[in-house]
């Protein structure tokens, strides 16, 4: 519920430290989604967040194209204009190696900082 | 600011930005037709999922809207929105150089001479120290050095037994001789050419493909050369001058030293050959070397050292490892060299010398040995004259970024960064650096070249390969970011302190310009400081070379026209060398204009020595090198025509034949070394022990004169007679020296050639004053007096010029304080002295900084002064006097200007 009034509420303006924190996730996201299921445009992106969230996620194009823009520009996506299914021409991401590295790398600090939340939300530490 | 996260990605993102700014490849178009295309996409699932068409603009709106919002921000993230801003910045500043035209074009042209001056030493530094041979894989080449004192050159046997018994030792081997003239003159006045005689594998060992014709094979390099007789191979450069540059060359005849040669080949334009600091234009077999020396070859002598020897190792080999063979064999080859007759003493003396194998990647120079100190002190120098210089840029931009506070005040008020600010002067620093540069590399393509020439001499034609490398360009690109950092950081950080509080404070009297003024100060001391050693170094070498040019050598050096001879051994078989000799002296004696004349085996300072072991009759037991004297061997009236006095008993006569008494006249450092308290009737023989020759009776002692060099101390000397020599290994290349009335060498020579052609017209003769000769040996004293004379000068210029412009902003800014002080009753020559007291301050701390720097830059050198002990305080005083005129004139100008304002006015104008 929270994530979902924060994306489409995320402007560029917004407050740094908490943006920076959101647009870790949303680098995850993206970055996972594209390996997963390979070159994706960028309506496929948000559609896939959005059948795997069940409908809770749903990224408007303001959230979502700068957020393809800055992993290309990091090089950890790449872009090229095809053709989809349906013959109509849209720009299709695809994962590059520094890409992958850069994904195993969050995953594995996503799990720990989760794990740090949930030890810390139920008082697991403690015991 | 916004906070972005630090590391290989936000590197990379920026540089995506930086070339998204340069190039936009990314255009709105392509942008907008992504966010289309998603619009689509969302419109065609839609209806997919069967939404009504009434319906459908809302339902692709609520599932993809913010398609303004995505834009505006894919723009702005495209790019750099500050390299956008720099491009503005840049703009500005070039209008602001623009305006002030006169003082941009000094601080351009104040950094351009030191910016050439840098990069004309540093292309010297790079073509003599740095820059591999042109050849493939130049760091295979490995130089042979025969012994660790000398030159390391090998003697023709030596080079033999290498080449034929220890091909292990390398891929491939070749030698090579010292670049030495060659007269392609047939006959009459000779025509001088660079060259040197190389082995059959020279070219191809180094890897030089002939750019036309064919390269030496072994057959060319047997004695007296091969199937097709002497053979030579000539640089592109005498290709393109003698010959046109047609193809027709080869096969063409072409005498060489009077011996006919078939032209082979010609090299390519970019090589030079294998010694850095020469050029060459022919290349000869060694076997067409006796062709040419005939009886005096050095093929043929087992103890003359004259090859270098340079190895391409094979690709398993390591110099290291071939050092290592070449000594493990290094006895037998010794053997080889050594004379039957030697004494036990020099035969171990030999034996344990070790050989050595260097790396020859950067080829072999003479020039490197000599010029390696000189250039890097004159770098060094040239570094200092640019900082110098880059303290007046710093100067003149603070000034102005003192003018522009109160605009920069009021930037900051209404919002801009501080680094924004802070970076106008350092662009416009960096274009003055840019400009000065680009103009350097000029300055410093035509110093360069200037200074090249300038340590060449009649006899040894300087050349290096000046042409622009990725170093020299390098290094021009490190000089203009380290001048515009040195001269733009001091005047942004100040611009960067300015605080926005500024804009509503009063004008002119900012709190900071006290600082200001002090960092002006310190910059203008700094200058001083500098000045000093480069004053002190100029005063150094110019006495330097001063005293070496005008030290009393022993003999005339003004009055002496030298004429060297070469005598073909086919045409002096008809008479003994002395009676030729004895004959051309008389002809040349009868040339109008030459007073007196004389033949010698060697003429003062020519780089010759001969020398011999001398035992005096009853004399000390002296051993080597202590018993060691040079000799030369003259004809009657040598002592008269060089100027060099008798200081007791005679001169030689006409009387000393062979069937007299041996006679010899000694110097007075001969008989101060061999204790000779009266000389005169001693006797004396030479040669190693028990191979003597007669006894020879001391008939006069002459004046100590300078044999060599200017520079080493007078040796033992001994002068024999040419008409007692029965034989003489040099006797066919003696030298006339002709002493002439009024110097009119020009107006004598061809006389005295023809004089000469009279009596044998096949002898080559080349002049040379032997003035001229002495100060061919000063070549480096007169380029570093000339250099560093310069610097000397153009560095207290730019400090006095730096000093005049902060005295004059200071007075400036302390005009309405020094006018109430007029008013108050001031006298105008307090003002004065109080302007003054500044100016002298900075120039007190600035020489006493100076002084020490300058001592301890001093020690550096002294390997290139000569005879300057005493002086050296002197040098220091002269250079105190110069900086306090400087000084004193710098600061006079503005404290006069400051004694002159009107109170009034001054207080007025503040207002």
């Amino acid at each position: 519920m929270l994530m979902e009034g924060a994306y489409s509420s995320c402007m560029p303006n917004q407050d740094a430290a908490r943006a920076d924190v959101l647009q870790g996730t949303l680098d995850l996201m993206i970055l996972q989604t594209v390996d997963a299921i390979g070159p994706l445009h960028g309506y496929a992106v948000a559609a896939r967040l959005e059948q795997v969230s069940k409908g809770a996620l749903q990224l408007n194009m303001g959230t979502l194209y700068p957020g393809l823009m800055r992993l290309e520009q990091r090089g950890w996506l790449r872009a090229a204009w095809k053709t989809t299914d349906s013959n109509r021409r849209a720009r299709f991401y695809s994962i590059t190696a520094a890409g992958r590295r850069q994904l195993a790398a969050e995953k594995v600090q996503w799990a720990r900082m989760a794990d740090i939340m949930r030890a810390l939300l139920t008082g697991e530490a403690d015991a | 600011m916004k906070v972005r996260p630090v590391g290989r990605g936000a590197l990379r993102a920026w540089l995506g930005r930086v070339v998204g700014t340069l190039s936009p490849r990314r255009s709105d178009r392509d942008l907008e037709d992504e966010l289309q295309s998603h619009l689509e996409l969302a419109a065609e699932d839609a209806r997919r999922l069967g939404t009504a068409p009434a319906d459908l603009a809302a339902a692709v709106r609520r599932r993809a809207g913010g398609g303004a919002q995505a834009l505006e921000a894919l723009r702005s993230q495209r790019e750099l929105p500050s390299l956008r801003d720099l491009g503005r910045d840049a703009k500005y500043a070039v209008r602001v150089l623009w305006r002030a035209p006169l003082v941009t074009v000094v601080a351009v042209l104040s950094l351009a001479l030191p910016i050439g001056a840098n990069t004309a030493m540093f292309s010297l530094v790079d073509s003599l120290l740095l820059r591999a041979l042109p050849v493939p894989q130049p760091e295979r080449l490995a130089l042979f050095v025969s012994s660790p004192v000398g030159n390391g050159t090998w003697t023709y046997a030596l080079w033999q037994e290498i080449r034929d018994r220890h091909r292990d030792l390398y891929d491939s081997a070749f030698a090579f001789s010292a670049t030495q003239p060659f007269n392609l003159a047939p006959t009459g006045k000779p025509d001088p050419v660079e060259g040197f005689y190389a082995s059959a594998d020279y070219f191809s060992g180094l890897g030089v493909a002939p750019m036309l014709g064919r390269v030496f094979t072994s057959a060319d390099d047997a004695r007296g050369g091969g199937p097709d007789g002497p053979v030579a191979i000539i640089s592109h450069s005498l290709w393109q001058r003698r010959f046109g540059g047609k193809a027709e060359v080869l096969g063409q005849r072409q005498t060489i030293e009077r011996v006919s040669f078939t032209i082979v080949g010609v090299t390519p334009p970019e090589f030079f050959g294998t010694e850095v600091g020469r050029a060459f234009d022919v290349v000869l077999p060694i076997g067409t070397e006796p062709l040419i020396r005939g009886d005096a070859s050095a093929v043929d002598r087992t103890t003359t050292s004259w090859l270098y020897l340079m190895a391409r190792l094979g690709d398993d080999q390591t110099l290291a490892m071939t050092e290592e063979r070449l000594r493990a064999v290094q006895q037998r080859l010794r053997e080889v060299s050594l004379p039957l007759d030697v004494t036990p003493e020099v035969r171990a003396n030999q034996m344990s010398m070790p050989m050595a194998v260097h790396s020859a990647a950067l080829g072999t120079s003479s020039m490197r040995t000599h010029y390696r100190l000189p250039i890097l002190a004159l770098l060094v120098v040239a570094a200092l004259l640019l900082i110098i210089a880059c303290a007046n840029v710093a100067n003149l931009l603070m000034a102005r970024a003192a003018g522009r506070r109160h605009g920069v005040a009021v930037r900051m008020a209404l919002g801009a960064s501080r680094w924004r600010v802070a970076r106008s002067p350092l662009i416009e620093s960096l274009l003055l650096s840019v400009a000065g540069s680009v103009l350097g590399l000029v300055v410093a393509q035509w110093a360069s070249h200037l200074l090249v020439r300038q340590v060449s001499t009649s006899a040894r034609v300087a050349f290096l390969d000046l042409s622009l490398d990725w170093r020299v360009l390098a290094f021009t690109t490190l000089v203009t970011v380290v001048v515009t950092l040195l001269s733009g950081t001091m005047p942004a950080m100040y611009a960067s302190r300015a605080e926005p509080i500024d804009a509503i404070r009063e004008r002119g009297r900012g709190a900071a310009s006290g600082r200001r003024n002090w960092s002006g100060a310190v910059v203008v001391t700094a200058q001083i400081a500098l000045s000093v050693p480069l004053i002190v170094l100029a005063g150094l070498f110019g006495q330097t070379f001063a005293s070496l040019a005008t030290l009393d050598l022993g003999f005339d050096r003004d009055a002496v026209l030298l004429a060297r001879m070469n005598v073909p051994s086919s045409s002096a078989v008809a008479v003994p060398p002395r009676t030729l000799y004895e004959r051309i002296v008389e002809a040349v004696r009868q040339v109008p204009g030459v007073s007196d004349a004389a033949v010698s085996e060697i003429t003062p300072i020519s780089g010759s020595v001969v020398d011999h072991l001398v035992e005096t009759e009853q004399g000390p037991q002296l051993l080597p090198p202590q018993n060691i004297a040079y000799r030369n061997v003259l004809t009657p009236g040598w002592f008269r025509v060089f100027g060099t006095p008798i200081r007791a008993g005679r001169a030689f006569e006409d009387s000393d034949q062979l069937s007299s008494t041996p006679v010899v006249i000694v110097n007075e450092t001969f008989v101060r070394r061999f204790q000779l308290t009266h000389p005169l009737g001693r006797r004396l023989r030479l040669g190693a022990v028990g191979q003597q020759g007669p006894w020879l009776e001391i008939i006069g002692v002459a004046a100590d004169a300078a044999y060599r060099s200017v520079r080493e101390p007078i040796p033992p000397t001994l002068y024999l007679p040419l008409a007692q020599q029965k034989e003489d290994t040099n006797a066919w290349s003696m030298s006339v020296g002709a002493r002439t009335a009024g110097n009119a060498f020009g107006s004598v020579a061809p006389d005295i050639s023809e004089a000469i052609g009279s009596i044998d017209p096949d002898i080559a003769i080349t002049f040379l004053p032997l003035g001229q000769q002495v100060s061919d040996t000063l070549v480096q004293e007169r380029m570093l007096a000339m250099v560093s004379s310069v610097f000397g000068v153009v560095g207290p210029l730019l400090a006095g010029l730096g000093l005049y412009g902060i005295m004059w902003h200071s007075v400036n800014q302390r005009r309405n304080e020094l006018g109430i002080r007029m008013v108050l009753g001031a006298d105008p020559t307090n003002v004065v002295r109080l302007v003054l007291a500044r100016a002298l301050m900075i120039v007190v701390v600035g020489i006493a900084v100076g002084l020490a720097l300058t001592a301890w830059a001093v020690g550096l050198i002294t390997p290139l002064l000569f005879g300057s002990g005493a002086r050296y305080s002197l040098t220091m005083g002269f250079a105190v006097a110069i900086l306090a005129t400087v000084a004193l004139v710098a600061g006079w100008l503005p404290a006069r200007g400051a004694a002159r304002t009107d109170p009034v006015r001054a207080l007025r104008d503040d207002a």
